[in-house]
């Protein structure tokens, strides 16, 4: 029997489409921040409400009003949050690889701040994802772990960036180290696509990617809605992961001479060598 | 407690709430350590 939300076509559609609508509205408060970071501020708090909203209602609609999937029974609802945290590393990791480029091609502190930003909070979610599917594993394949394509390509992706943050903090001098990190970057980013499409290349263990018009409706609804909180969320955390390292930069790059006396740290940004 | 029975799934809400609890408790730790660089800086 159909739950009543979705008895209707009106239902439906509304349960359906409301992640996809609040998708846009988070990316609406997003990008027009860009366009006058000072005036708006607030968007911010704004994003960080609407993730923090999302993720307390989510466990009600992914433990409870989901219905159990046919073969999994209950286990299956580790989806809801394995499976956005990965896809949020995988674009997280991917925006990386596009800094990494464009350092290359035009130098700004800016691209290196938002490259470091950005595999941090990809390595971060990369692993909780990888941890959860190992939890999710052992019921149902029985084991924590094994040497599947899906599984290695995950793990090598981890490996990498945590190799890649552990090159940024190593190499002192800021211009060499943007330059080193881009370059590692857009060799690392060359995993990203091997990851996500190893399940279709190779016969694996590892499930291929469901298709909607497969699985109940409710899965569907639950995981759009698990997507655009995850989405919020990620785009919170990188984007005061680019502030921090956007300050670091700058009192790293700052001229000792445009420093007011007996201050250690610039006032002001920009007064380094590169934009 | 997991049993494979008949090829279906039994049980296993222990799985599911680690793993809940493991991602409420990255977001929590990984927000709090962006937090306290963050003051860092300002500072």
């Amino acid at each position: 029997m159909r739950h009543w939300l979705l008895t209707y076509d009106l239902g439906t559609r509304l349960a359906l489409y409301a992640p996809l609508v609040m998708l846009v509205f988070v990316l609406w408060l997003f990008l027009t921040h860009l366009t006058d970071p000072p005036s708006r501020k607030w968007t911010w708090k704004a994003l960080l409400g609407i993730a923090v909203g999302m993720f307390l209602v989510q466990p009600y609609f992914a433990l409870s009003w989901s219905p159990p999937e046919k073969y999994m029974g209950d286990v299956y609802r580790i989806l809801y949050m394995h499976v956005p945290q990965l896809i949020m590393a995988m674009l997280a990791l991917t925006i990386n690889f596009g800094c990494s480029v464009a350092y290359l091609f035009k130098k700004s502190w800016a691209t290196d701040s938002l490259a470091e930003a950005t595999a941090e909070v990809g390595l971060y979610l990369g692993a909780v994802g990888i941890t959860l599917g190992s939890l999710w594993a052992k019921p149902t394949w029985n084991t924590w772990w094994t040497w599947d394509p899906r599984l290695i390509s995950a793990a090598v992706m981890m490996v990498i960036y945590a190799g890649y943050l552990t090159l940024r903090r190593f190499v002192e001098d800021p211009e060499k180290r943007a330059t080193w990190s881009a370059v590692m970057g857009i060799i690392a980013g060359v995993d990203i696509p091997v990851l996500y499409f190893s399940v279709k290349w190779w016969r694996s263990i590892h499930q291929v990617q469901s298709n909607p018009s497969t699985v109940d409706d409710r899965m569907v609804v639950v995981l759009r809605w698990s997507y655009v909180a995850f989405a919020a969320l990620t785009i919170v955390l990188i984007y005061q992961r680019f502030l921090a390292a956007q300050a670091t930069r700058n009192r790293e790059v700052a001229l000792p001479e445009a420093l007011p006396p007996d201050e250690g740290l610039p006032k002001a940004a920009g007064q380094g060598a590169l934009p | 407690m997991i049993l494979a029975q008949m090829g279906h799934v039994v049980g296993g809400w222990e799985y599911v709430w680690a793993a809940y609890i493991l991602t409420w408790a990255g977001m929590g730790l990984y927000g709090l350590s962006l937090y306290v660089r963050r003051s860092k800086e300002k500072s």
